[in-house]
């Protein structure tokens, strides 16, 4: 490209110096000229197109929205405008001067001078003529009244008299009859046309001045000879003289002046339209080459601002990583140089954030992992009681969703009239209620079939931490339970203890009573004896069964586990039992449960027991054994359709001492669950709604190597 | 942008104005000059060309010679061998030229050829003799050979590239000094 447009340029100087030079007479660019004017058009014509194809560039950038593209455009058309203001008044002025010079050339006086020196010439000439016509015509006169024989000598002679140069007689065919010369003369005498011949002969004379080359001007005159000694033919006699070289030589200047004169002035508008088109061309093509040239450069001023362009777009986009080479040492160099500075410390602040963010967030990942990984249930709340964050425990132990929980206030937690409802607003009463200070509280979360003791403490965040509060709560329910069993299990300890060893020393009395006195009393008095003694000694037999009940929880052996069919030990177990209102459904092929064979069986003995005692006095008691296989465990469901469980109940079954029989222990269920929860497994007490109890025993299934 | 149409508008004008410049070649002007008669004939030992042209000159033309331009008129004369079987051969192309001026001094038509020089009275004649070519020696006898069919062809015209410069571009800019006669073609048969 840029080499294209030197070349362009270096030939349109080529072509434009050499059309100037065309006004001056050179064989060579005679025939060219045309050929130069095509040549200087065609690159007129290629940089037109050269300019169009860049202006249509330039419209489809702009068009297309390229940064820079519009500055190009201004750029060029500045230039374009600074170079058309002085092109055009250079030309201007160019063609005005050179019109006027031409014109100046051409001078009325000048023409007039010159027509008057060739009409001098002329004159001159005529006159030089006219003597020599007289002369001739005296020397055709005499020789007329000659005779035939002395011509030559007469000739010769009237030659000198007259002093002319070449003197010729011809016959009436043109044939040289005589001829007389000078010493200038040429050796043979010229002969005349023949339609001067006839010309002459019809009694007209001939004189003409001929402009001979390489003789100069010479005068010629033909006049007849009329002669009766030749019989009546008609000679002819030519005479030949030079004209006065110094005449001649002036005459041919004049002559020389006044011909060139007279084709400039022809030719001035051809001059014009030469000077004219290179004048034309000259401007054109300077101008088209200052508007590819404004281009070029314009592309040049503007490739940093693209740079700058791209470069902004890039940080727009995210990306530091796009460094800019420098290549000029200008202002806009030292923008780019800026623009890549400030683009290092961009990267930098934001690597810098990246790092302050990623360490926040392990930061907060690692507390989150800690808070999911307590038992606690932790909740956040901000300073109107909204829960800000909730961890997995808080979840698992209410319960509930965090969708709704999340973001709500602590009053508005749960379904209204829920406990989950309740619970919350218990636990904003308290946040009121202590005004800033932290305080501990056992809760309560009872829900249908369920209650859980809460251990809940509130306190408030520091003020320069974040206002807020935090709320952390344990699920105590399991606590307290384990309290009360080893309560009770002391209790039964020193049941057995402290009354058990004081039967026996009191049935031996009775019984020793009853043996001693029974001879010795009246009959009446022995029979009131004997029941006294016997209902001391079965009261007292009554009370060691009891005190044995209770040490036999209270020392209840720990489970071996082993596999157990429990299928067959159901069927084992069933057939102490009066088959009748048994309805037993087992599944075959249940796995094998992981559990001792003995403390099941007095699982299974427990339960049926109850089921019975629920039915007694029902006719049409009914009670179902079914079992289940569940993933990684087996199911036992021991249901009847008695009155159920009482409502009242449900939530202390398993305490011991909770009894619906008049005559129970209240140990019964105490411990199945005692020994359930030794296995793993579960327990669960329904009533079902079709009336009567359930109760569904879960075992897990036995593995190889748990065992023990 | 206002400058932008200015700007586009001055090109244009410019361009027309350089388009315009150059000759508008106007059509074929009149036959100017037309051959009468040519004819190829044997002199001697030589083959010699005899022909008439008649050569007419318009008003600008006559105009500049009456003011001293001199005109180079050009006659061009080729001879092929006709060859049936392929493209004729080019034997000969020869030219001559006549000048034609006029002496303001002696006030006569001056023609020069290469036989020599002859002056005239008025333009007719001038130009009559111009167009007479008398004993133009074309080529050797012994070039043409008997029983061979031959093409010959002449033409005469106005030599424009002898003219000066200014009068060239005149020349090419108004078409008005187009004289340049059609080839005229006859067959010899020696």
């Amino acid at each position: 490209m840029r080499y294209a447009l030197l070349a362009a340029a270096i030939l349109g100087a080529v072509v434009i110096a050499l059309l100037f030079s065309a006004s001056q007479d050179s064989p060579l660019l005679s025939e060219n000229f045309p050929k130069l004017l095509a040549v200087g058009a065609a690159i007129a014509v290629a940089l037109v197109a050269l300019v169009g194809w860049q202006f249509w560039q330039l419209r489809r950038r702009i068009r297309a929205g390229v940064f820079g593209s519009k500055l190009t455009l201004r750029l060029m058309l500045w230039f374009g405008l600074v170079a058309l203001l002085p092109a055009s008044v250079v030309f201007g002025a160019s063609v005005f001067f050179l019109n006027r010079s031409i014109e100046s050339w051409f001078d009325v006086r000048v023409d007039a001078a010159l027509g008057s020196g060739v009409n001098l010439g002329q004159a001159a000439l005529d006159d030089l003529l006219a003597d020599l016509t007289k002369k001739t015509e005296r020397m055709a006169l005499s020789l007329s009244d000659e005779g035939a024989g002395s011509v030559i000598t007469m000739l010769s002679t009237l030659r000198d008299q007259a002093a002319i140069q070449e003197v010729t007689l011809f016959d009436e065919r043109g044939r040289v009859i005589a001829t007389a010369a000078g010493e200038k003369a040429d050796l043979l005498p010229e002969l005349p046309d023949k339609s001067i011949l006839w010309q002459v002969r019809q009694e007209q004379a001939y004189s003409r001045v001929d402009d001979l080359p390489g003789h100069g001007l010479v005068m010629r005159v033909l006049v007849p000879v009329y002669s009766v000694a030749f019989a009546g033919e008609t000679r002819v006699l030519q005479s030949i003289q030079a004209v006065p070289p110094s005449l001649a030589r002036d005459a041919s200047a004049v002559q020389e002046a006044y011909r060139d004169y007279q084709e400039i002035a022809v030719s001035r508008l051809g001059l014009k339209r030469l000077y004219g088109v290179a004048l034309t061309l000259t401007m054109f093509l300077a101008l088209l080459l200052t508007i590819v040239l404004a281009y070029l450069l314009s592309e040049r001023l503007g490739s940093p601002l693209r740079t700058l362009a791209r470069g902004t777009r890039a940080v727009a986009q995210g990306d530091f990583s796009q460094m800019h080479p420098v290549e000029s040492r200008d202002e806009l160099g030292a923008l780019i140089k800026s623009f890549n500075r400030m683009t290092r410390q961009l990267s930098d602040a934001r690597a810098e954030a990246e790092r302050n963010h990623l360490q926040t967030e392990q930061a907060k990942a690692y507390l989150e992992s800690v808070l999911a990984n307590l038992s606690s249930g932790v909740v956040a709340l901000d300073h109107k009681l909204r829960v800000r964050a909730i961890n997995d425990a808080a979840l698992r132990i209410l319960d509930a969703g965090p969708e709704n929980l999340s973001g709500k206030p602590l009053v508005e937690w749960g379904e209204p009239g829920s406990s989950l409802r309740q619970f919350g607003e218990q636990i904003a009463e308290r946040f009121v209620a202590a005004e800033g200070e932290d305080w501990n509280a056992q809760l309560e979360f009872s829900r249908p079939g369920q209650s859980q003791n809460l251990l809940a403490r509130g306190s408030k965040l520091p003020v320069d931490v974040q206002r807020g509060y935090t709320l952390v709560f344990d699920d105590i329910t399991k606590l307290i339970r384990a309290e009360r069993d080893a309560a009770w299990g002391e209790v039964a300890r020193r049941l057995a203890h402290e009354i058990k060893n004081p039967l026996t020393p009191i049935q031996l009395s009775a019984e020793r009573l009853s043996l001693r006195l029974t001879d010795k009393l009246a009959e009446n008095d022995a029979d009131m004896l004997k029941r006294a003694t016997d209902t001391i000694v079965n009261q007292v037999g009554a009370m060691k069964s009891m005190v044995d009940a209770f040490a036999s929880y209270a020392r209840m052996p720990s489970a071996h586990i082993a596999p157990l069919d429990l299928n067959a030990l159901i069927l084992d177990v069933l057939t102490l039992y009066d088959g009748n209102f048994i309805h037993v459904e087992l599944k075959p092929g249940i796995p094998l449960a992981a559990g001792d064979a003995t403390l099941i069986r007095q699982v299974i003995h427990n339960l049926l027991q109850n089921a019975q005692d629920a039915l007694s006095g029902q006719s049409d008691g009914r009670v179902s054994i079914q079992t289940e296989n569940l993933e990684n465990a087996v199911r036992l469901t021991i249901s009847d359709n008695g009155p159920g469980f009482p409502e009242h109940l449900m939530a202390r079954l398993f305490e011991p001492y909770a009894t619906t029989k008049p005559k129970g222990t209240g140990l019964g269920l105490a411990i199945v669950k005692k020994i359930i929860e030794e296995h793993q497994g579960s327990i669960k007490v329904e009533n079902q709604a079709t009336g009567g109890a359930c109760v569904c025993v879960t075992l897990p299934v036995f593995r190889k190597g748990e065992s023990q | 942008m206002p400058f932008c149409n200015v700007l586009s508008r001055a090109l244009i004008i410019l361009f027309c104005l350089f388009a315009a410049t150059p000759p508008a070649l106007a059509g074929k002007p009149e036959e100017s000059i037309t051959i009468q008669s040519a004819q190829l004939k044997q002199s001697g030992e030589n083959w010699v060309l005899d022909a008439a042209a008649s050569v007419k000159l318009n008003k600008t033309q006559e105009e500049a010679l009456k003011k001293g331009v001199t005109l180079h008129f050009v006659t061009d004369f080729e001879l092929e061998r006709v060859r049936s079987w392929w493209l004729n051969e080019s034997l000969i192309e020869a030219n001559r030229i006549g000048r034609l001026n006029y002496s303001p001094l002696t006030r006569r038509y001056q023609i020069e050829t290469t036989e020599g020089y002859k002056a005239f009275d008025t333009l007719p004649e001038a130009l009559a003799g111009l167009g007479l070519i008398e004993g133009w020696v074309i080529t050797p006898k012994k070039a043409l050979k008997q029983g061979e069919r031959y093409l010959a062809a002449m033409r005469m015209r106005l030599d424009l590239g002898l003219l000066s410069k200014p009068l060239q571009i005149n020349a090419l800019a108004t078409g008005k000094w187009d004289v340049e006669g059609d080839w005229h073609e006859w067959e010899v048969a020696p």
